[in-house]
């Protein structure tokens, strides 16, 4: 018999000094050992639904309003201390540097344990079982420092782990994290749902990976539960995922738009459910009707050049070996690879943020190696990941002009540039407001213009969708588009998301080790068994593609691949 | 014309003096200081490494208890042998720690100036009466500088009993500094923290500094490289929107103001993004701390077993004979104020 370990009734939440209600009206029942997937876009409730369930509302944060209850095992929240609910749900959050509390993995996943004042011998066997579930454990004596982002992710885990709760909650935790890393805590996760018969919520709003581990889905609106379902019946509804800029299975997109939205029985959730289910419509496999072939690259005059480029650190790493690029005027570039490949270090030479050791660079036509960072800034727009780190001024129109204004633009031409810039990323609502007012989208799409507005011939971005939903990712990168189609802008980017780069990049760079491995169309390195060495796959709907169709066509798109059914089977009958 | 400088020979004298005392001597220290700092010693200086050693192993808290017992009676004891002997300790146990070359001139370099600094102003200003010109007690001088340097540094005359005392002062401070360096260098700074939470233990309850103030300055430690990588971030976020500091070569004190000014606004700027990455990062783990029970108890476990080993209660009861006696050797007339041991 299931017994319910979580119950939400009729919860409303307002934050104090809110003007809106956070959670409106959530009834959320979750058994013993079930996998909840929370969904839903940034700013619809999610993380404070999860704060609701750990108690830390209304226990930390006093003064919102709340109505209804939360009982955990049925214990109301309201009526328990903090520490005692620590001990039956335990959550860990998005940023892993946010919770680490140690020098060393030991002693921060042992933190918890010794804060509850459990004899010595308790807190080792704890935190010895915790580190090897959560994959720790033949890293238990390094210093956090030292760890890559999905250590200690996973590191964080541990520590929750090691309080023994019997709810989990998982917000956003690979969010920050490349595809390995990612990866390496997703398999942690459900490993752990398993052996430890633990129930686990896990909120994400990409669902490619996630869906296949889930019980339910279950989305959030507004403060609303609007969808919660067993995943197969969840997707029925999948155009409310997508309107929500919620990134449903990749696969489920595909079954779902090829039926007009309307799918029979339930929607596949998985490479093989979607294969077994467009194999039954196609019978054999079938060759893909028609060629895909990448277009034919813009070579107009190179725009940036590096030529034999290294690039080696004061500590003496060497983080770029000997890469030789050509970027021409008006192209699409996106830099692939994991975390530590020399991406970054790559561009940051096109703003002078380094300077190569060894080789040439070219930018615009000035040799980065003498050019200051402000001659190169000139031409280069540079936005880094984190909004928080570019944002310097007291309101989004000051932060417009701030970099014209730096370089002594007239003002009435900063005014013009400014107008111009409130209009094309739809700020002007808020044009008197402080950047830090203003919601992670937003200033994520303020940093851009403000970038923008120093009218830059090469567009820069370094993981503009790390950390953000689909939404805001695919109108980020729709901006980019737009000024690389009508201004001739040459953007270059750095991604983790490959369906990112199916969609938007014209040319892909490989790296790894700080070496150029390959550089060429999107569907050429997607069709290439060569990028699975390099722990990079394909997009699902090119995977799907794949094992549908015989020829292993290079599909990037949901669309071709609809197209593709319809013609073979228009064929076929 | 004003006698103390009647003749040429008075104004090289005084010209040779200020130039030694007041450009070459500070020039030196200033010049090591400097190159221990450009070297980027001084960072890695504090940095805790694992190293091997006698002094290492030894349990913090008897570390602990060596530099307050030597700190204390450095403090009251006035017989300058005793100090000399009780410095000697501290730097015996600096060559046990077999510390790389490049600490012990960091080590050195840091601790340099207050000996010199004590010996020559005590030197000179030991028993001066600076409105007579004359000493209260009869001295023994060693350099007599020109006399108009009494406008600048209080004294002109150097002497023996000033410079003991001067070495006497010092040595007190060294004691206290060479032993808090060698705690910090060769102890593992979450080590030395709990240590001190740690103290002692009588049944569950722990004895010590409380929890959280330690816990806050492990979470600093902690924090450092991720604070060192925001602000560089934040600094080429700066660069490549046009906004760098100058470094303005300029006598002109319009433009060097001007540049100033620039330097000041620049700091404001990066002060922002800075504050709130951390209020942000704060935040979040309050949030994450809260959730792992902390503070939750009024005392904690802790995980690591402080043992005392065999070497740790050797060293330990030493430096308690050596407290008692310090203690016995004050009350018999050794101490530096009798009323403060009273």
């Amino acid at each position: 018999m299931n017994t319910t370990v979580l119950r939400v009734e009729n919860l409303w939440y307002k934050y104090p000094r809110g003007d809106k209600w956070a959670l409106k009206d959530i009834n959320l029942k979750v058994d013993k050992g079930e996998f909840v997937v929370l969904t839903g876009p940034s700013g619809c409730g999610k993380s404070t639904l999860a704060l609701t369930i750990v108690g830390y509302i209304p226990h930390v944060i006093e003064r919102g309003v709340m109505k209804g209850n939360v009982y955990v095992k049925g214990v109301n929240t309201k009526e328990k201390e903090l520490h005692e609910l620590t001990q039956l749900v335990g959550i860990v959050l998005q940023n892993p540097e946010d919770q680490l509390f140690a020098l060393t993995v030991e002693e921060d996943v042992a933190f918890g344990p010794e804060n509850l004042a459990l004899p010595k011998e308790e807190i080792r066997r704890r935190i010895d079982k915790a580190m090897k579930d959560a994959g720790v454990w033949e890293i238990r004596e390094k210093e956090i420092f030292a760890l890559s982002g999905g250590q200690k992710q996973r590191t964080a885990i541990a520590g929750i782990l090691a309080m023994e709760p019997e709810i989990l909650i998982f917000d956003e935790p690979t969010s920050d994290l490349d595809p390995q890393g990612a990866y390496a805590v997703l398999s942690v996760i459900s490993e752990i749902q398993r052996k430890r018969d633990v129930t686990v919520v896990l909120i994400e709003h990409r669902l490619d990976e996630v869906s296949k581990y889930a019980d339910r889905i279950v989305l959030m609106e507004e403060g609303r539960i609007v969808v919660d379902a067993e995943p197969h019946e969840a997707y029925k509804e999948l155009d409310r995922f997508l309107r929500l800029g919620v990134r449903p299975p990749q696969v489920s997109e595909a079954v779902y738009k090829y039926n007009g939205g309307a799918v029979e029985g339930p929607v596949p959730i998985s490479l093989e459910e979607a294969e077994k289910y467009f194999l039954s419509l196609l019978g054999d496999r079938p060759r893909y009707p028609g060629t895909l072939r990448d277009e034919e690259a813009k070579r107009g005059e190179p725009i940036v050049s590096f030529q034999d480029v290294w690039v080696r650190y004061p500590d003496g790493t060497v983080a770029v070996k000997g890469v030789s690029l050509d970027i021409y005027r008006g192209e699409m570039v996106a830099i692939i690879g994991k975390n530590g490949s020399g991406k970054s270090t790559l561009l940051s030479l096109t703003a002078g943020l380094n300077k190569p050791w060894k080789g040439k660079a070219y930018v615009a036509g000035l040799d980065v190696s003498t050019a200051t960072t402000r001659d190169l800034v000139q031409h280069v727009g540079y936005v880094f990941q984190n909004p928080d780190h570019q944002l310097f001024t007291n309101s989004v129109e000051d932060e417009l002009a701030f970099g014209p204004r730096n370089f002594n633009v007239p003002e009435d031409e900063v005014k013009r540039r400014v107008e111009e810039a409130l209009d094309m990323l739809e700020l002007r609502e808020m044009r008197h407001m402080h950047p830090q007012a203003l919601s992670r989208g937003q200033r994520r799409r303020l940093a851009v213009a403000s970038v923008l507005t120093m009218y830059p011939e090469i567009l820069v971005l370094d993981e503009p969708t790390t950390g953000q939903d689909w939404g805001h990712s695919v109108m980020l990168m729709e901006l980019a588009k737009k000024l690389n189609r009508e201004r001739g802008m040459t953007v270059i980017f750095i991604t983790h998301d490959m369906r990112i780069v199916a969609e938007y990049a014209e040319r892909v760079v490989l790296m790894h080790m700080g070496k150029l491995i390959m550089d060429t169309g999107p569907r050429a390195v997607f069709n290439s068994e060569e990028i699975l060495k390099y722990n990079i796959y394909p997009p699902y709907i090119t995977q799907l593609s794949h094992r549908v169709f015989e020829d292993r066509p290079p599909v990037l798109r949901v669309e071709e691949f609809i197209e593709g059914v319809r013609k073979a089977r228009g064929g076929a009958a | 014309m004003n006698p103390l400088f009647a003749d040429i020979f008075s104004i090289a004298k005084f010209v040779f003096d200020f130039i030694l005392f007041f450009i070459l001597g500070p020039g030196v220290l200033i010049y090591a200081f400097y190159k221990v700092i450009i070297r980027g010693s001084l960072r890695r200086f504090f940095l805790y490494e694992k190293r091997d050693s006698i002094v290492h192993r030894l349990d913090p808290r008897a570390k602990i208890l060596w530099a307050i017992t030597l700190t204390t009676l450095a403090a009251i004891l006035e017989n300058i042998y005793v100090l000399a002997a009780l410095f000697l300790w501290s730097v015996v146990m600096w060559i046990l720690a077999k510390p790389p070359k490049e600490k012990l001139i960091t080590a050195f370099v840091l601790l340099l100036p207050i000996p010199v600094n004590a010996v020559f102003y005590q030197g000179i200003r030991y028993g001066y009466d600076f409105w007579h010109h004359s000493f209260i007690y009869p001295v023994t001088p060693v350099y007599v500088m020109h006399p108009a340097l009494d406008y600048i540094l209080g004294g002109h005359i150097i002497t023996v009993e000033g410079m003991w005392y001067g070495a006497f002062q010092s040595l007190r401070i060294l004691v206290a500094a060479s032993t808090g360096l060698l705690l910090a260098v060769t102890t593992a700074p979450n080590a030395l923290l709990l240590g001190l939470s740690d103290f002692l233990r009588i049944k569950d309850r722990h004895i010590g500094l409380p929890y959280v103030l330690s816990f806050a300055v492990v979470i600093g430690i902690r924090l450092i490289p991720t604070m060192f990588e925001d602000a560089n971030i934040v600094i080429n976020a700066a660069r490549v929107r046009g906004l760098t500091l100058q470094v303005v070569k300029s006598r002109n004190p319009i433009k060097v103001a001007k540049a100033l000014g620039r330097a000041t606004r620049y700091f404001l700027y990066m002060i922002v993004p800075l504050i709130v990455s951390s209020l942000r990062r704060g935040s979040n783990m309050a949030i994450a701390a809260d959730l792992r029970a902390f503070r939750a108890k009024p005392y904690r476990t802790y995980l690591i077993e402080r043992k005392f080993s065999r070497l740790d209660w050797a060293f330990t009861i030493v430096t308690l004979i050596v407290w008692i006696l310090g203690w016995v050797y004050a009350y018999m007339g050794g101490a530096a104020t009798p009323g403060f041991i009273l």
